[in-house]
Order: C-alpha cells, then structure tokens, then sequence
C-alpha cells in the first residue's frame, strides 16, 4: 500500500484541484484503513487521472519507419480486422505518451479505409497487446468524404461519389448488425458538412441498433440545428492536407463548448502528435474553454464516453491506478511530467523527479 | 506619428525591457520606451493593457510555395531533376495563398520561404514580409540562400521512386559539390559572365563569393557531417537546415561554426532519418552556445503555430528569453536582418503583435498584427 499525500489532486466531479491524498494498493486506487508501507510526499505538484486520447493510431502506424511498421490500412475490407491484430506494443511513441502523461489510446485504423476495422482501448504499457487491451471490439470505423473516395481511385482509377460511399456504408451497417451484433457504436470520420449531415441521416436510420460518432469534425461549426452524439474533435494541430479540412480551427472547440455538443480531445497519431494531446487542450482553453472543462474531457468525459469508466479515468477508489504527477497545472505550455503511472506501476519518471 | 499605449511592450533587444509606448511613424518604430509627454499632433491608440511583441519571424517555411491543399499545384519542388539552381522562390510564390493569412493569425510577420527537399540541389530562397500589396513590396532579401537537401527525400523521390540517380547518399555529395567545383575552377572573368548570364553556375558562384549562404537540409547526423565536410571543402557559408540529430554529435556542430534553424520536432518522426527528432535539441544548442532559430518548416506544422514551437522547446528546458529570441531577434541575426527586423527598438520595422496574455501563457491569442506599421490581423 502506497499513500501520496499533499498533492492538488484533480477531483472529477468538482472539476477542480482539491489538496488531498490518495492510497494506491497493487493495479488500483484503494481507500482502505491497511498499513502504509511507503508515503510519497506531493507537496507543489498537481496530479491528474492519465489522459485518454479518444482517436489514435499509435502502436499501429510505427513511427520512425515508413510502410514497414504501418499497419494501419488495409487493401479491401472484412468485418474481422481489428486493430488489436496490428499493434507493436515496441512502437518508440507509446514512451512519448506516458512521458506526456497519455496512459490510454482508442486505437482506430487509419482514414484511407472506407470501412476500417474492429477499434480497441489499449493502456500505453506492457509486453504484449493482449496485456494493453482495456476492451476490445469497441466500435467500427468508417472514414467518409475525400479520404475514401482518393484510396478508391488510387486503387480502382474509377471515381467513387457520395452515394457510392452512402450505398457501402449502408450495407456494411446491416451486415454488422447480422454478424457482430454485440458492437453499437459506429464512429466515422467526417471533415465537411455535407458528410457530417450524411452521418445524421444514418442516425436517423439506423439510431435504434447504433450510436454514430464523428471524428474531426471540421466543419461542424457549418451546420444548423443538427443533434449530435458525442463527437471525437480534431487534431486541430496539423497540416492541412487537403481541401475538406480548410475550415481547420482550434475554433471548432469554441463552437461545440458553446452549443453543448458532448466532445473529447484526440491527436489521431501520428497525424499529430500523441505527445500534443495536451496541446489540443491548451488550444481549447485559447479559444475560451475553462481548464476544468478541458481536463475533465480529457479524463472522466473520454473514459465516459469510450465506455471504461468502471475501470479508469477519475483518481477514484476502486478504479485502476492511472495517474499523472505534473509540475505546474497539466494545461501551462511548459508543463512537464514528473512521473506516470499505470495500474498502480510508474511507466515514466523525469530523471531528477520524486524517488520512492 | 501614431501611438500604442497602455500595454507591456516586450522589447526583445539586448535588455529585454518591458515599455509602456510604442511610437510608429511611415511603418517604422520612432520610440518605443516608458511613457514620456506625447505630441499634440500624434494619434494615440490605447491597447488596453494587452502584451505586445515584436512580429514572429520563421526563417524556413514554405509559405505561399506550397500549395498544401493538394499535391497538383505544389510549386516547391520541382521534381523533375535532382539538380535544379537556377529555380527561385519568387517564380513561386503566391502572395495570394491563404498561408500568408494564416501567418498573421499567428503573429508571423516576416517569413523565408522557397524550394522544398526533394532535390540534391533544390535553388534559391527569399525572405519575405507576410503582408503588402505586391511581391516585390515584401521582399526583404530577394537572394538568401541556395537550398540543397542530403539523405531521405532525394533518396527516396529519385532512386526510389523514379529509380534514377541519385540512389545513394555517394551520389547525393557528387552532385552537390559538382556545381562548387565547376564554379570555382573559373577565373574571375568567366564567373562574373555566369553571373551576369544567369546560368546553373550562378548561384553556386554566389556562394563562393559570400553573396549568401548554402542551405542544406540535414536529418541524420552523417547528413549533418556531409553538410559541414563540403562547406569546409570549399570554404562557404553553410547553415544547417533541421539538424535533426544535431544534439548526437553537438561538439562536431560547434566545432564547425556554422548554425541551425532546427525543427520541425513538433511532429511525429514519420520517416528513419528522423526517429531521433527532439524538442529537447533546442536546449542542448543553448547550453553549448550554438546560435539558431526554431522552425514550423510549413505545411508541415502549420505556420501559425510557430509560437508552440517554441513553447515546447520551453517544456524541454529551454529558457524562456531563448525561446521567444530564437523566434525573434535570434532568427532576424542568422538571416542578417537583425538591423531591420526581430525587436521593437527605434529605427526598426513596425512590425508588432498584440496579445491578450504574455506571449507563452495558454490563453494567449494574438489580437491584432501589423507589418511596418499597418494592421494587416484583428482577432474577431
């Protein structure tokens, strides 16, 4: 049994840092009266949940290397890919991660697949995919708009429009309820508003056996009156690679934050950073977001919305012991990590950092 | 005479003061200093107590060369021969190109920009202004560096994919020390006919003379070496463009005297030759007093985040003076502009951003950014 005392422990239903300790015994947060053997002294540090990056290729596109560890894209299409099959738990980035404080990835197949694959949770640390796995099976990723219809022609030389993509999309959706009948959630990644409007459609159609997620979101800042379910925002940090994604603003965060639609931060590594998650939520509290907000989105409102709540995402009794110690509040551009951990075990330690 | 007043004016010169007034007049600064009586005449702009610094200066970004949202009119690199001298930024740039907009919004006031890395030898770089009606009106060094590029990308366009020379980094050096060696076996006579000719020799003549710098791109740190050995071979100016593994062999770039622009280490390391890539170099550069700026290398970060570059340069250890120098005063230095641009000191350009928090805090956004004197950005 470990106590850290002392430290501004970031409390997920006040959204605020509160003085106050914590015990962790084995994998898990534990409040109980057992002896201590070990205290860790917090005193000027904040400490937060880790972070969740809701959209993320890490561990499937390798960094560092070119197709070789790239595995993130598939030739044609099978409802029995998934990412779990495809991860490099060695991927040099999962130690960028948890240096910067992301302990857990929803890993989803890259956006040159129409119809991607099976997408998982993995925790940032172990020898094996099969121990980084949180829970598999989570959703099925489609990606819409230019994306698909370049791959398509690249491979085909025939054009693909918007109602071929609409027609695949349909199609697949029945196919997925007859044979994976266990996975609701559907997550698409959408840039322009005419994709995103497409996206309600299927809502709308099919809202009784899945939930439609968006991912980017460029512009739905665009868009009038549309409900929306929780939408995986970003990476507004990047190069803007093609004309659907010219409205590309930390603006965006604004916009959702302001009209009440249910958001989380992403990078979509490497496409930016899985070392700029924090960035994205710096980028928020630029354009207005309180850092309350920003964190809790970043914690408890990813874990939420991915479905592990039951297991991470709050410094909570009985939930795993994946936490952050920072030197300064985790949303300061020069923040640094002090150390990570992960179910109870530090991943990361800043060399002249607290010793146990 | 105009004059902005009721702000935290960051000087960013040799004392890095901190004034109360700014005082512009025909786009230059007249006086920047603590408040003093202000003439009847003078037009007095009150900012409301916000932070202003000097214009951000990004001496390697592609702005307006490349055209990002498709690779169809991407005018930085002309791939169709290795070895292309006589290409030149200005034939290039598109004044009209919606990054010069988005330098604004991000307090990016003067910008070098031109050939990408594709070719062993790509051409010739600008420097320029990031607002103004014409071209010619923001050119501040039309001639500024000829731009070469060693190790993966002319590997991989060239004897990857178009499998054609050059396929190894063998090649890559013959072809970049032929243009230096064809120049200097001239006399003076037949170097300045070159010149006045405009021909393939001319930039590589340039060099030699002093006119401006040899610009090599260089990840690896066997790049970086090549790099210096050919300087050093023809005795040139060279500045080394990334200088990715530079914190590898940092006593060989000291030694060698030359400086770097480093960066784009914001980005996920996407190929081999830059899987060492780190925000920590900038820090380590300091500590062994190697002179450089910081980098977007745009598209590739965008250019309005220059400043986050250098932030996270901060984030790994680097000091706060440094960091906003070497996006600064530091960057004007190493491009010899420095009695023009970079810091807010009377006689110096207008060029100035207004923030409403200090430069490096979180909810920093830039409110307003003007180019000698006028206002080109104001935040909604």
């Amino acid at each position: 049994m470990t106590r850290y005392i002392n430290g501004l422990v970031f409390n997920s239903e006040t959204r605020s840092f509160d003085k106050q300790s914590f015990q962790v015994q084995g994998q898990y947060f534990e409040q109980s009266s057992r002896t201590t053997e070990t205290e860790i002294d917090l005193d000027g540090y904040y400490i937060t949940p880790g972070f969740i990056d809701s959209c993320s290729q890490i561990g499937l596109a390798e960094i560092g290397i070119r197709w070789e560890g790239d595995d993130s894209y598939e030739f044609d299409s099978h409802l029995q890919y998934s990412v779990v099959d495809g991860i490099y738990p060695f991927d040099a980035a999962f130690q960028k991660a948890v240096s910067h404080g992301v302990t857990a990835s929803h890993i989803v197949p890259s956006p040159k697949s129409l119809i991607g694959a099976k997408t998982a949770i993995i925790h940032h640390t172990h020898t094996t995919v099969d121990e980084m796995v949180l829970i598999k099976d989570v959703a099925y990723s489609f990606s819409i708009g230019h994306q698909a219809k370049s791959t398509f022609f690249a491979e085909k030389k025939k054009p693909l429009t918007r109602m071929g993509i609409a027609k695949i999309v349909r199609e697949t959706l029945q196919q997925i309820q007859q044979q994976e009948p266990r996975i609701k959630k559907i997550v698409i990644r959408a840039h322009k508003a005419v994709d995103i409007e497409f996206v309600g459609r299927l809502q709308h159609e099919f809202g009784t056996i899945f939930d439609f997620h968006i991912i980017h979101g460029t512009e739905v800042p665009l868009l009038k009156g549309e409900s929306f379910n929780t939408v995986i925002a970003g990476p507004t940090f990047r190069y803007i690679e093609h004309n659907e994604m010219m409205a590309l603003s930390p603006k965006l965060y604004r916009h959702l934050s302001n009209q009440h639609i249910p958001f989380v931060f992403c990078t979509d590594h490497p496409v930016s950073s899985t070392s700029h998650l924090t960035l994205e939520g710096c980028l928020a509290v630029r354009e207005g977001m309180t850092r309350q907000d920003v964190l809790y989105a970043l914690t408890t409102g990813a874990a939420n919305f991915l479905g592990i709540a039951h297991k991470t995402g709050a410094i909570c009794d009985g939930l795993l012991a994946d936490f952050v110690i920072w030197d300064k509040h985790p949303l300061n551009l020069d923040a640094q990590v002090v150390a990570t951990y992960i179910k109870g075990t530090k991943v990361y330690a800043r060399e002249e950092g607290l010793t146990e | 005479m105009i004059i902005y007043h009721h702000a935290k004016i960051f000087t960013v010169d040799e004392q890095n003061n901190i004034f109360e007034q700014l005082w512009i007049e025909d786009g230059r600064i007249v006086y920047v200093g603590p408040a003093k009586d202000t003439p009847p005449d003078a037009e007095l702009i009150d900012l409301q107590g916000a932070y202003v610094t000097p214009g951000l200066i990004d001496i390697h970004a592609h702005v307006g060369t490349w055209a990002e949202v498709t690779e169809d009119i991407n005018d930085a690199n002309e791939y169709s021969e290795p070895f292309t001298p006589l290409m030149h930024a200005l034939d290039s740039v598109d004044i009209r190109h919606f990054s010069f907009q988005h330098a604004l919004e991000g307090g990016v006031t003067t910008v070098q920009t031109g050939p990408g890395s594709a070719n062993v030898i790509g051409g010739i770089w600008s420097i320029l202004k990031t607002a103004g009606p014409t071209l010619a009106s923001r050119v501040l060094i039309e001639r500024s560096g000829l731009k070469g590029a060693l190790g993966e990308n002319p590997k991989n366009v060239f004897g990857n994919q178009y499998k054609r020379k050059p396929m190894t980094r063998m090649a890559i050096a013959q072809l970049l020390r032929d243009g230096f060696q064809r120049a200097s076996r001239l006399n003076e006579q037949e170097q300045t006919d070159q010149i006045n000719h405009n021909t393939e020799l001319r930039p590589f003549i340039e060099v030699l003379q002093g006119d401006m710098p040899l610009r090599i791109h260089c990840h690896r740190a066997d790049d970086i070496m090549t790099a210096i050995r050919i300087a050093k071979e023809f005795n040139v100016e060279l500045h080394l463009e990334h200088c990715t593994e530079g914190h590898l062999i940092v006593d060989a770039v000291k030694k060698s005297g030359f400086h770097a622009t480093l960066g784009p280490y914001m980005l996920t390391p996407s190929k081999y030759e830059t899987r060492h890539s780190t925000p920590a170099i900038a820090a380590i550069f300091k500590e062994h007093n190697i002179p450089f700026a910081i980098m977007t290398d745009h598209p590739f970060v965008p250019i309005q985040y220059l400043k986050y570059c250098a932030t996270e340069a901060i984030r790994y250890g680097l000091d706060e003076e440094t960091a906003i120098k070497s996006i600064t005063i530091n960057a004007a230095k190493l491009v010899q502009l420095d009695h023009r641009i970079g810091s807010l000191e009377a006689g110096k350009d207008a060029d100035f951003v207004v923030w409403s928090h200090p430069i490096f805090e979180t909810e920093a956004k830039v409110l307003q950014t003007y180019v000698n004197g006028k206002k080109y950005y104001e935040a909604e």
